[in-house]
């Protein structure tokens, strides 16, 4: 019972440090000169990640 | 120290995590067009890798066995991946905008590499100790760096190469990686 807890208290820690890093990832502002730094991908069809062109489409609606 | 050596000439060559396991196809193809690009990105791998192995490897050994719960292996390791990347994201931003420009653009895609998160695993599954982990996790991504690098430069002089229309692009990219992947079969049984 005890494992149970101390594994759904260690996933909330975790979730919370990823949750808490992405938060203050989006908010750091991006340097000078970055803003446009997307790489030309055409090479799979993972569209979650942010290179992927389905991205720009989403941003620019 | 013979055995570290064999370690990392497995890793580097005879397992190449490219050809022999198929992981990273992503960036793979994806940053494989310029030199420049593919280089960038074996580098943020090499080290996302390296921060990656380390933390999960200690994480493992001092939180989830004394806690018997080893069996959150791979939800701590996702998240430990995931966080990290934002972490040095993040860092880079706000401390070295040089560094940013060079490689921020590839630190999103490394989130989806499925590469990390097999070092990380393997570190665990092999029962390395700390020495040999670390081995372990710069030969992985110094192998990725290798093969991405040859295959770019492959890719940048298939450009100026005459190639039928339907074979242009991911096609003619995927025969050559089928080339290399033979080529480097060679390399089975050298140590």
């Amino acid at each position: 019972m005890n494992n149970l807890i101390y594994a759904v208290l260690f996933a909330l820690i975790m979730g919370g440090l990823y949750a808490a890093l992405y938060y203050l990832n989006h908010k750091t502002p991006v340097p000078e000169g970055c803003e446009n730094l997307k790489e030309e991908c055409s090479g799979c069809s993972i569209s979650s990640c942010a290179n992927h062109p389905s991205q720009s489409k989403i941003e620019g609606e | 120290m013979a055995e570290l050596f064999s370690l990392a000439i497995t890793a580097i060559l005879i397992n190449n995590i490219i050809l022999t396991k198929f992981f990273g196809m992503c960036p793979f193809l994806g940053v494989s067009k310029k030199t420049s690009s593919a280089v960038g990105m074996g580098v943020a791998v090499i080290f996302v890798i390296m921060g990656a192995s380390i933390i999960t490897y200690f994480l493992y050994h001092l939180v989830l066995v004394p806690l018997e719960i080893t069996y959150m292996q791979l939800i701590t390791f996702i998240l430990v991946i995931a966080s990290f990347v934002q972490f040095t994201e993040m860092f880079i931003k706000k401390f070295s905008p040089a560094l940013y420009k060079s490689l921020g653009i590839y630190l999103p895609l490394i989130t989806t590499n499925c590469a990390v998160l097999y070092v990380a695993q393997d570190n665990i599954t092999q029962s390395y100790n700390f020495i040999e982990m670390l081995v372990n996790s710069f030969s992985v991504p110094f192998g990725f760096l290798m093969i991405l690098y040859i295959f770019s430069c492959i890719r940048e002089r298939l450009d100026l190469a005459t190639t039928p229309n339907a074979w242009k692009g991911n096609p003619i990219a995927l025969v050559t990686a089928a080339l290399m992947a033979l080529a480097f079969s060679g390399f089975a049984g050298l140590v």
